[in-house]
């Protein structure tokens, strides 16, 4: 493969897989990666991870510095890459500074990583509290180390500290493979797999297995070394995925970026509340008061809170200002009724609701089912009659109402957006993230309406001409799920909370959960019978 | 006296601030109570309350966002006329010819983080169970402040008058034809008749009414001008006053109870 400058592809408007342009950012981009895990292996070897658990253990917490040579010798390696950057206009041509300073800076990661590695394998041997010059007798052991109460056993140093030192080398020496022009793609039979098993049912279904399995091994997923573990799975996968031009055109869509900050986003702050709501839950199972109770006192508002406020508005506006730099905002082909985009899509934050229009008429994607999400998040506080969990993280005491809106927000609204801006192609087809985005696709449509399945499939008759009774068995399918369910649910699962809240709030709870349900039901018999429509009267525009 | 303090003690700085620099106890009360805009908060706060790993900072930023879209939203108001023959060019001469051009992507990526935060900050308060008594009618009010949020950027949207502008909304708007009752494809719709005549008809249905006409054209253009730069942020300004004041009225920001 030649590699061609950006703007040659661009004028060819050929696909490539790599690009000058495209393999300097790889190899920036595994720079940092590389960066982030250094930081780890040094902040595992050297620092105290949570002080809270060694203090339950009655130790000081207590933190070792970083070495004054190696803080040295990091810090002045980046500042001369710095240096090189900033005195680039003065460098003769012929001399590349922009690598020359990518060289100092992953030699300061690479430097960082080894000896971090090699100063926690020195120490492992030490298994005495408190060693060394000046060491008081109790300081917490560095081999291993007793993370906060509700995060699991003790957490070998040693081990950890070589896993993120030898994944900065690995991501260091693929950032060197891309600034030495190594063209390193995504294997194509890899990508082919990953979009042979892509797909509305893989996605979905994989989607909600992934979020139960988060509540499952919660205590788990809320250690910070098995986070850690899934955000360097997330580089690694984002940088390899990089190198596929159709991922990439789709990820780097100015609208799209957003997107892609609100999924680092949204998986930081989830596993931030889950780690409180799991620290909180073993505290207050073992007597102990809950995180936020920790700090019952008040402080005055100037300075504490107005100071928070305004390095908070700073560091905004100064992030906005880069951002509005970097990236300019898209701006296509003047506005023209006859020629239709394909696909069409609305924007980004309501593709949830867009892709709703697989599986619903509009009058319930697009109406219905939003003015529930609305309805239902304002009846909400009147609903919960639960008087736990009132301004603290906790799971174990509000489990049904934090699964139930974690659902719906992680998996029914933010992965559906995902699917519909990511996934969806032209005639809202599924592509696999790595697919093109052919506009002759042919999907075969093959679904049927409840009426075909029940009179002809299953009675072998001829489908009734009057509406009513055509639509007959979806209206009775359809009124049951809603007027017969309720007592149901109420008999078998909601007893406790129907006997506290009362006859009203329960009705109202069990309206929104079926709609909420609904949805999933519908996508599940759309996968399995091909059902199009459980009632379907297009004479009146009613199909449900 | 130094040149600072001349200042501090002048007349005028006096007639502003009524009150020293905070830098003492009793100072940093006072300064919460005379000063307008600090007075939003209380003298003081709970410690746990202001922690980071606690409240995410999402609601400020949100009101902080809020501001800058205002900010920019008014500069961009000086350049930008929402006619068809203007709209479009207008938006080019804003990209490729006016100092300070990134104004329209500060108010774009403003937009886009703010319906983020929004979300961010609501998830929050459910996790924290933060909407129960006595909080539950602000988070009613923040439920409303969020369909506000997704109205702003989505009239917002149309405004560039490009390719993806109209096509998003027409996509958007669409839906509004299905409203049961008033969509002219809604179901019921063709039951609302008078002596045999139509009253929901494609020139007089729910999408007629949002966008102006039987498609995206020149009056939603203007309609949607108006809804984002007046009418959506002057309900929008409302419901934060009531927000924060209710926020302070039911106990401030929460915590164990």
């Amino acid at each position: 493969m030649d590699i061609k400058p950006d703007l040659v592809t661009n004028l060819l408007d050929v696909h490539p897989d790599l690009t000058a342009g495209v393999m300097t950012g790889l190899a920036w981009y595994y720079l940092l990666a590389a960066m982030l895990n250094g930081a780890a292996a040094a902040y595992v070897a050297y620092m105290e991870m949570v002080s809270e658990g060694a203090s339950r253990q009655g130790l000081t917490p207590r933190s070792r510095r970083l070495p004054d040579w190696l803080m040295v010798v990091y810090f002045g390696l980046y500042g001369v890459a710095v240096l090189f950057i900033l005195a680039k206009g003065f460098i003769p041509k012929g001399i590349d500074a922009l690598t020359i300073a990518y060289g100092f800076c992953a030699l300061a990661n690479v430097i960082l990583a080894i000896a971090a590695g090699a100063d926690a394998a020195h120490h492992a041997e030490v298994k005495d509290h408190g060693h060394g010059v000046g060491q008081e007798v109790g300081a917490p052991s560095l081999d291993d180390h007793i993370p906060a109460v509700g995060i699991g056993g003790p957490i070998n140093r040693t081990l950890w500290t070589l896993i993120w030192a030898v994944c900065a080398v690995i991501f260091q020496a693929m950032g060197f493979v891309y600034i030495l022009h190594g063209e390193y793609a995504l294997p194509g039979f890899i990508r082919n797999a990953i979009d042979y098993v892509s797909g509305p049912t893989t996605f979905f279904t994989g989607a909600t297995i992934a979020f139960f399995a988060m509540y499952k091994f919660r205590k788990q997923f809320s250690n910070g070394l098995v986070a850690w573990g899934i955000v360097n799975a997330f580089l690694l996968f984002f940088g390899l995925s990089m190198t596929d031009y159709d991922f990439r055109d789709i990820v780097t869509k100015p609208d799209n970026v957003p997107i892609v900050g609100l999924i680092v986003l949204v998986g930081f702050f989830t596993w931030l509340s889950l780690r409180r709501a799991v620290i909180n839950d073993s505290r207050m199972a073992l007597g102990l008061p809950n995180l936020e109770e920790l700090e019952p006192e008040k402080t005055l508002t100037w300075p504490d809170l107005v100071y928070t406020e305004l390095i908070a508005m700073v560091a905004l506006t100064i992030f906005l200002v880069v951002w509005a730099i970097a990236l300019q905002a898209p701006l296509e082909q003047p506005a023209s009724s006859t020629t239709a985009p394909n696909p069409s899509k609305a924007p980004w934050y309501f593709l949830g609701l867009q892709e709703m229009l697989v599986y619903f008429d509009p009058w319930m994607a697009g109406v219905v089912l939003p003015s529930m999400i609305v309805v239902g998040l304002m009846a909400m506080p009147y609903i919960d009659t639960n008087k736990q969990g009132n301004g603290y993280y906790t799971i174990a005491q509000r489990k049904f109402a934090y699964l139930t809106f974690q659902y719906g927000y992680l998996v029914l609204w933010v992965v559906l957006i995902l699917l519909g801006t990511f996934l969806r192609g032209p005639n809202w087809n599924f592509f696999g993230p790595y697919e093109y985005w052919d506009v002759h696709k042919l999907i075969p449509l093959n679904n049927v309406n409840l009426s075909e399945i029940f009179w002809v499939q299953m009675l072998g008759t001829r489908r009734p001409v009057n509406i009513l009774i055509r639509e007959l068995p979806g209206i009775l399918v359809v009124l049951s799920y809603f007027i017969l369910l309720p007592p149901l649910m109420e008999k078998f699962f909601f007893r406790k909370i129907r006997l506290q809240g009362g006859w009203v709030r329960y009705a109202v709870l069990a309206t929104l959960i079926l709609f909420m349900a609904s949805l999933p039901i519908k996508m599940v018999l759309r996968w399995t019978l091909n059902l199009k429509y459980l009632v379907a009267i297009p004479e009146y525009f009613f199909n449900i | 006296m130094s040149i600072a303090e001349k200042i501090t003690e002048s007349q005028v700085w006096k007639s502003i601030f009524r009150h020293p620099m905070p830098t003492d106890r009793r100072n940093r009360v006072v300064v919460m109570l005379t000063n307008f805009f600090l007075h939003l908060h209380p003298v003081s706060v709970k410690k746990q309350g202001i922690a980071l790993s606690y409240t995410w900072c999402m609601g400020g930023t949100t009101f902080f966002l809020f501001i800058v879209e205002v900010v920019t939203g008014v500069l961009l108001m000086f350049y930008y006329r929402p006619t068809l023959e203007h709209a479009y060019n207008d938006i080019l001469a804003l990209r490729d010819v006016t100092t300070l051009g990134i104004l329209r992507e500060l108010h774009r990526w403003g937009a886009h983080a703010m319906v983020i935060a929004v979300w961010l900050h609501m998830y929050r308060v459910f996790l924290t169970g933060s909407y129960k008594p006595p909080r539950e009618f602000n988070w009613v009010v923040g439920v409303l402040l969020l369909v506000l949020t997704l109205l702003l950027s989505f009239t917002g949207y149309l405004l560039p008058w490009d390719q993806l502008a109209i096509w998003a909304i027409t996509v958007g708007s669409n839906m509004a034809r299905a409203t049961p009752g008033v969509g002219v494809e809604g179901p019921g719709a063709s039951l609302m008749k008078l002596n045999g005549v139509s009253l929901i008809t494609s020139g007089s249905d729910a999408k007629f009414a949002l966008l102006g006409g039987r498609s995206v054209g020149e009056m939603t253009l203007n309609r949607f001008y108006v809804l984002h730069c007046v009418a959506i942020p002057l309900a929008a300004t409302i419901l934060i006053m009531i927000h924060f004041w209710r926020v302070r009225k039911d106990g401030g920001i929460s915590g164990p109870m």
